[in-house]
């Protein structure tokens, strides 16, 4: 059985880059990261993920912004996004389950969590 | 007299006359002789009896004389008299008339026997008029002198007043009348003036509310001002007898003899003496019926001839509505103080908030990334090589710890509403004890409870109060890290105590731990004040009292270094509670 492919979206590059290496580091994860949402479709439809780490406050185009053109595109809707965001209000959460996120985890994540949580999503997945 | 002895010759004329006559109707020589010797002896006798009238004559005319003297001396009386004498028939004839009654009237006797009813001219009042009328009939009955009172009229048209005393003299077959009219005038204008003052005195003390008193040297009430009886309630007598202690409420009483002492000792020394001085006091005075009321009194030491004081005077007024006005306003600025501390404060959150909020979002990414990156190392550096794992682990836990000032920021920005209820601070007390007790226990720390069961309602967010007092429960142990007692106390708030805020009930939390120092006493509720180091965030407190002021409740802190530390806490109770 091939890797779990994870598509990363956040503004913060070192974040990307960190959270790619910590995830690659097991052995387990293909990880795709992206500083903006811009191409986020396109490369839904080339890279496939299994699960989308989304952040929510982003330049230009916000995570909720995110969740609606992923649910506006018919491959994109059956991907499950955890987002991982500073925001902890309930009204943020509130708000990214109402665009059908799986999991909402706020920053800073420690790693050994945010796997159980990939993990987890997965095996809903399945 | 003159006349009367003139009479007496003629009488001795008439005599001889009489013998004459006789003798010429013809006697004989014998007779002739015998009646000539007879009527010479008569006429002897009668010469002696003429003398013996002359002298009667000049005594007569010696009484006289004397009369003479007398009524003029009688006139001279008269006229030197200052009240206005007549003396009159029943047909208003005057036979006296003084000159003082000329003066008095204006009209001379003259002009008075002229008038035909002199009355009508003399009272001008009917009223007076039919006095007068009815005086004379009385007069006439009684045969008693009587005394009246009328205006009359002067010829000049002033009107005077006159006291008139009246008497009857009777004379032969009629009845004469004296009166003495005395002016009473200027007394009646007096008397008037008098009736004014009184009045106005009558009035003065009838409505006057301050009360003027003496009181001798040794503190014994001397003389009280009648509006005692009205503001006080104790009548004269009795307020004379009262004791400085039984008029004065304790504290008032206790100035008032403080006063008192000072002011003697001055007077004492007799240095810069100002004998004019006075001082003011607010004491609070007891009255009959156990009321007590406020005064501002004024007193001043009442001096004799030589300076030296010999009691206090003093003037008491009535200030209970002035200190009521004073009260509601002071309480009025205190409210608005308040408000405008939970503004400031209310300001000095929001702009925390706002700045904890967007600060927190930019700590926390970078936070993420260390995190991260801490994580990333750990993987790699998991081996046996010394003091890796040791670091990685200070990093992690400092992450933890600036990740946990920056969630303790974003609840502090969060401080915005209350979910206000009726509530049990008993039982939320409770409930936030249920979730430390275990940590209390272990700490050997001793909770001494005195809950006041039978309390009022409180209005409370009770999650919030619940984080309060968790807060506040939980620095009481830290602080007693060798353990101790703590104490948690609920009561209704006396007056004194809820400062003004109303009914309120009032929540203690009182450890025997180290104390807070003095200085560090007005810091404890400012944000991010803490004497934990790395355990505490230093927002505890304030996070805490901006709770309770969102209550428009108190909290107040009390401690003492080596002996502990009480947090108060004062909330509003419920309406109709």
């Amino acid at each position: 059985m091939g890797k779990h492919r994870i598509l990363v979206i956040d503004d913060e590059k070192d974040f990307v880059k960190i959270t790619k290496l910590n995830l690659e580091e097991t052995g387990e994860y293909e990880v795709m990261g992206l500083l903006s949402a811009k191409e986020l479709v396109s490369q839904v439809h080339s890279f496939k993920p299994d699960v989308i780490l989304l952040d929510l406050l982003m330049p230009v185009i916000g995570g909720i912004e995110a969740c609606q053109m992923l649910n506006s595109d018919p491959i994109g809707k059956g991907v499950p996004i955890i987002v991982l965001s500073a925001l902890d209000k309930k009204a943020d959460k509130v708000r990214a389950y109402k665009e059908g996120v799986v999991d909402y985890l706020v920053k800073p994540i420690d790693k050994k969590d945010l796997i159980i949580k990939i993990e987890k999503v997965l095996q809903l997945k399945k | 007299m003159q006349e009367l002895a003139g009479d007496g010759k003629y009488f001795i004329d008439f005599l001889f006359l009489r013998v004459y006559t006789d003798f010429s109707k013809g006697g004989k020589m014998d007779d002739r002789e015998r009646i000539q010797n007879e009527l010479l002896e008569e006429i002897n006798s009668l010469k002696r009896s003429i003398d013996g009238l002359e002298k009667i004559g000049s005594q007569y005319m010696k009484v006289d004389e004397k009369l003479g003297e007398s009524e003029s001396r009688l006139s001279r009386v008269l006229e030197a008299i200052q009240e206005g004498i007549t003396f009159s028939d029943e047909k208003g004839n005057f036979y006296i008339y003084n000159p003082s009654m000329e003066q008095l009237t204006g009209y001379t006797m003259e002009e008075a026997n002229a008038a035909s009813d002199f009355i009508t001219f003399l009272y001008p009042d009917p009223q007076d008029r039919d006095n007068a009328l009815k005086g004379v009939e009385e007069l006439l009955a009684t045969k008693k002198s009587r005394e009246i009172e009328a205006v009359i009229c002067t010829k000049a048209g002033e009107l005077k007043n006159v006291l008139i005393y009246s008497s009857i003299v009777p004379y032969e077959q009629i009845n004469l009348f004296l009166s003495v009219y005395h002016d009473i005038t200027e007394r009646k204008k007096t008397e008037q003036i008098l009736k004014i003052k009184e009045q106005r005195y009558r009035l003065v003390a009838k409505n006057i509310t301050d009360v003027v008193w003496t009181m001798d040297l040794n503190l014994h009430f001397q003389f009280f001002s009648p509006s005692v009886e009205r503001t006080l309630g104790y009548t004269y007598e009795e307020a004379l007898s009262l004791r400085l202690d039984q008029l004065l409420m304790p504290d008032s009483y206790a100035l008032a003899l403080r006063t008192i002492v000072e002011e003697m000792s001055i007077e004492e020394k007799r240095e810069s003496l100002d004998p004019m001085r006075s001082r003011v006091l607010e004491l609070e005075e007891i009255r009959k019926d156990g009321s007590t009321h406020w005064v501002e009194v004024n007193a001043s030491f009442l001096r004799d001839a030589d300076g030296r004081a010999t009691g206090i005077l003093g003037v008491s007024r009535d200030i209970t509505e002035r200190k009521k006005t004073e009260n509601e306003l002071r309480q009025a600025y205190e409210k608005l103080q308040r408000t405008q501390a939970q503004l400031i404060q209310a300001e000095k959150m929001e702009a925390i908030g706002t700045m904890a909020s967007g600060v927190a979002h930019e700590v926390k990414n970078p936070l993420a990334i260390i995190l991260q990156c801490i994580n990333f190392l750990e993987s790699k550096y998991s081996g046996p090589r010394k003091n890796i794992q040791e670091v990685i682990n200070m990093a992690k836990e400092n992450v933890s710890r600036a990740d946990r000032i920056v969630r303790a920021l974003i609840d502090f920005s969060r401080l915005t509403e209350l979910e206000i209820k009726k509530d049990n601070i008993n039982s939320i007390l409770e409930n936030s004890l249920n979730l430390i007790g275990l940590e209390a226990r272990l700490e050997n720390i001793e909770i001494v409870k005195e809950l006041n069961p039978k309390l009022p309602a409180v209005l409370a967010d009770k999650m919030k109060m619940e984080q309060v007092l968790i807060n506040i429960i939980l620095n009481a142990i830290q602080a007693m890290p060798a353990g101790g007692r703590l104490f948690l106390r609920s009561y209704k708030a006396t007056e004194a105590n809820c400062k003004n805020y109303g009914e309120c009930v009032i929540i203690e939390i009182e450890d025997t731990g180290g104390g807070i120092p003095e200085s560090n006493l007005d810091k404890i509720f400012d944000p991010f004040f803490t004497t934990k180091g790395a355990k505490g965030s230093g927002l505890g407190l304030a996070v805490s009292r901006s709770i309770i002021e969102m209550h428009e409740g108190f909290i107040d802190v009390k401690s003492q270094v080596n002996r502990g530390t009480k947090i108060t806490i004062g909330l509003k109770t419920a309406k109709g509670e």
